[in-house]
């Protein structure tokens, strides 16, 4: 039995619980520093008396918010539309209709599963990027909501198609499973990710703690400072032990991360989009219409190549404000799920008879110029200033070499009459893909030395980033601004 | 009806080519308009450095000031020499169905945005370029400001026009379809 929604009804009780959480995060991330002063002192503690009053008052007023918010929020559907109530103080209303929904996404996370509830995330089409989301509802309630949105959604479409070829898919909703990623591929797709990436992102972190901290007067680098004056680590001892030690918590974090983020990981095709499942605290539903899809890329690094697999992504068409969250990564795919991915989005286009070619042997030498330039004069700064570590940027001279060769070798770009292939990478591959209608500007661009040697730039902009073929001679640079613009203006293709 | 699906094999030779276009030049007077926002520009920068250090209690060692003017006022007169002569450089053409826009000096970009994939278009007047009766054309696509297009020094009327021949386009390419 279907539930019925043209009554005004609220979320479910649990929804309080949520805003209560997310309002308890952002304050916790706000005056963690203050929190943990309380505990361990330092110069700020003159405020110690204040911490404890303010955090009650804090706690106390979100709890309440939250459950006033809960009491005005309504949502009801009428008239082929979605319609929001909501405000405490300023009431607002919002008017979502059903033809303006593109996708209609879930999000779990620990609290949402032990209620059996879901959050409902709906993405809308059109430039004004919005999106809508409800914090919680039982989970067969929010089940329902979507098919009721999606079903009327699709009759509406049909009511209003025209062409023979939007019916079709309207009427054909069959789901097929693409990738089920078991535990096994789950841990190889753990252990190949950048752990160099994960570990940059510790620094970040260990950097922005301390900086916090000093803020508020613990002298934690007179700390740290005191235990190597104090000779506990001789010199190049204590760099290789915190070298190795980095290295091996950042494999560990980035593999625990990974088995939460993708764990039971499956990707389904539902008539003309892809679903993505994923996650253990926090489990998500995802979907992503194929006209909305304006990229597909796909990598893998050398670890990754080894296990033969590909990261693909599928980056979708969304307005400055929410671009990261618009491109949906599938970890794992091998090359056969690769191209069924691509072949399904591509529908008829012709993707197989591409022939890349290279780019001017000039995009390795000015690459290499830049790179030895810097690595030169680290090398000097170095050496003036901690002669025994020398051998470090010395190393970075030949990597420089070996990155700024491979950038040049792996750099391609091939085009036929339907897509344009952009190939590149340096330890590993990266391919990006593209049909030629989705296409919304063309720049061709010269820096002076590019101008020297009648070499240019291609960028190929698209809603959702661009694709770059660099150093190309510009007769031919003419011709492929010449033949896109040919294409985009004869197909009579929306973009999205 | 739909229209029956044609694939017919092109000659790249034959297609439309951007070399062949006559690019117009925008109005002479957008050069004051640059050369003045240049001019309030590096008058805040000196006023910055003659009274900066005083004002915000920097100590700045005896004569180097005359350093710093030394090189800012090489690089203002170099900077102005820029703008002379990159104005030349831009231009914008109108075509049966895209609009192109280009400018450089040193580095040279030409962007080309068909009118089908056009979001909307503004005219717009600064302060300055209003002084000067002028106006500018933003054009912006579903790809961001990477992708978005300004045309600067065009008259209001100039500027109205163009954005009235780029809406109708886009009115009448949707009615074909």
């Amino acid at each position: 039995m279907r539930e019925n929604f043209t009554e005004p009804r609220r979320q479910s009780i649990i929804a309080i619980l949520l805003i209560i959480q997310k309002s308890l995060k952002v304050i916790v991330r706000q005056i963690w520093p203050f929190i943990l002063i309380f505990f361990v002192g330092g110069s700020a503690s003159s405020y110690k008396g204040m911490i404890l009053p303010v955090i009650i008052a804090l706690s106390l007023f979100s709890t309440f918010w939250a459950v006033l918010s809960y009491f005005k929020y309504y949502f009801y559907i009428q008239d082929d539309e979605l319609i929001i109530e909501k405000g405490v103080l300023s009431k607002t209303k919002l008017n979502i209709p059903f033809d303006r929904i593109q996708t209609v996404n879930f999000q779990q996370n620990i609290i949402h599963q032990l209620f059996n509830v879901k959050k409902l995330e709906i993405d809308t089409a059109g430039s004004a990027g919005n999106e809508f989301s409800m914090e919680a509802l039982p989970v067969d309630v929010a089940d329902d909501l979507r098919d009721v949105i999606l079903e009327r959604k699709s009759q509406l479409v049909q009511a209003d198609a025209i062409t023979p070829e939007k019916i079709e898919n309207a009427v054909v909703e069959t789901e097929s499973l693409i990738l089920d990623l078991s535990f096994i591929d789950l841990l190889k797709v753990g252990v190949s990710q950048n752990h160099f990436r994960s570990g940059g992102i510790i620094l970040a972190g260990m950097v922005y703690f301390i900086s916090q901290l000093s803020d508020l007067g613990l002298d934690v680098e007179g700390e740290i400072g005191h235990y190597i004056d104090n000779g506990a680590f001789p010199g190049l001892t204590i760099l290789v032990s915190l070298i190795v030690v980095f290295l091996i918590v950042s494999f560990l974090i980035s593999l625990t991360r990974t088995v939460f983020t993708y764990y039971n990981l499956n990707l389904w095709r539902v008539g003309n989009k892809y679903k993505l499942e994923k996650g253990l605290f926090n489990r998500r539903e995802t979907s992503a219409v194929d006209q909305k899809i304006q990229i597909v890329e796909w990598s893998n690094n050398p670890l990754k190549k080894i296990f033969n697999y590909f990261d693909v992504r599928l980056k979708q068409a969304s307005s400055v404000q929410v671009r990261s969250k618009q491109s949906i990564v599938i970890p794992g795919c091998h090359p056969e799920h690769v191209e069924y991915l691509k072949s399904n989005w591509l529908g008829a286009l012709d993707h197989q008879n591409l022939d890349p070619q290279g780019v001017s042997i000039h995009f390795f030498i000015r690459k290499l110029m830049y790179r030895l330039l810097f690595a030169i004069i680290l090398c000097v700064a170095v050496f003036k200033f901690y002669p025994s570590f020398i051998i470090i940027p010395i190393l970075l001279i030949p990597y420089q070499i070996i990155y700024s060769w491979y950038s040049y070798k792996k750099k391609s770009f091939a085009l036929n009459a339907d897509v344009l292939y952009v190939g590149g990478g340096i330890f590993g591959d990266r391919h990006a893909l593209m049909p030629l209608y989705k296409i919304q500007s063309v720049s061709m661009n010269q820096s002076p030395y590019e101008s020297r040697r009648q070499l240019s730039t291609v960028r190929v902009m698209t809603a959702s980033g661009s694709m770059i073929i660099p150093y190309i001679e510009t007769d031919l640079a003419t011709k492929i601004h010449d033949y896109l613009m040919y294409s985009i203006e004869s197909s009579r293709k929306d973009w999205m | 009806m739909q229209t029956p699906f044609k694939n017919i094999q092109i000659d790249i030779d034959s297609l439309p080519r951007q070399a062949d276009i006559h690019f117009s030049k925008l109005q002479g007077s957008y050069l004051m308009v640059s050369m003045i926002s240049l001019a309030i520009f590096w008058a805040l920068a000196f006023l910055l450095v003659f009274f900066g250090p005083d004002v915000f209690d920097i100590p700045l060692p005896d004569g180097i000031l005359k350093y710093i003017y030394g090189a800012l006022i090489p690089i203002s007169i170099f900077t102005f020499l820029l703008v002379y002569l990159g104005f030349h450089k831009k231009g914008y053409a109108l075509r049966e169905r895209d609009i192109m826009y280009k400018s450089g000096l040193i580095w040279k970009t030409m962007t080309t945005i068909p009118f089908s994939r056009i979001q909307h278009c503004e005219v717009k007047e600064g302060p300055i370029e209003r002084l000067f009766g002028l106006s500018s054309l933003h054009i912006y696509t579903a790809g961001g400001s990477s992708s978005d297009v300004d045309i600067p020094g065009l008259y209001p009327q100039e500027g109205q026009n163009i954005k009235r021949f780029v809406l109708n386009k886009i009115n009448t390419e949707d009615e074909e379809e």
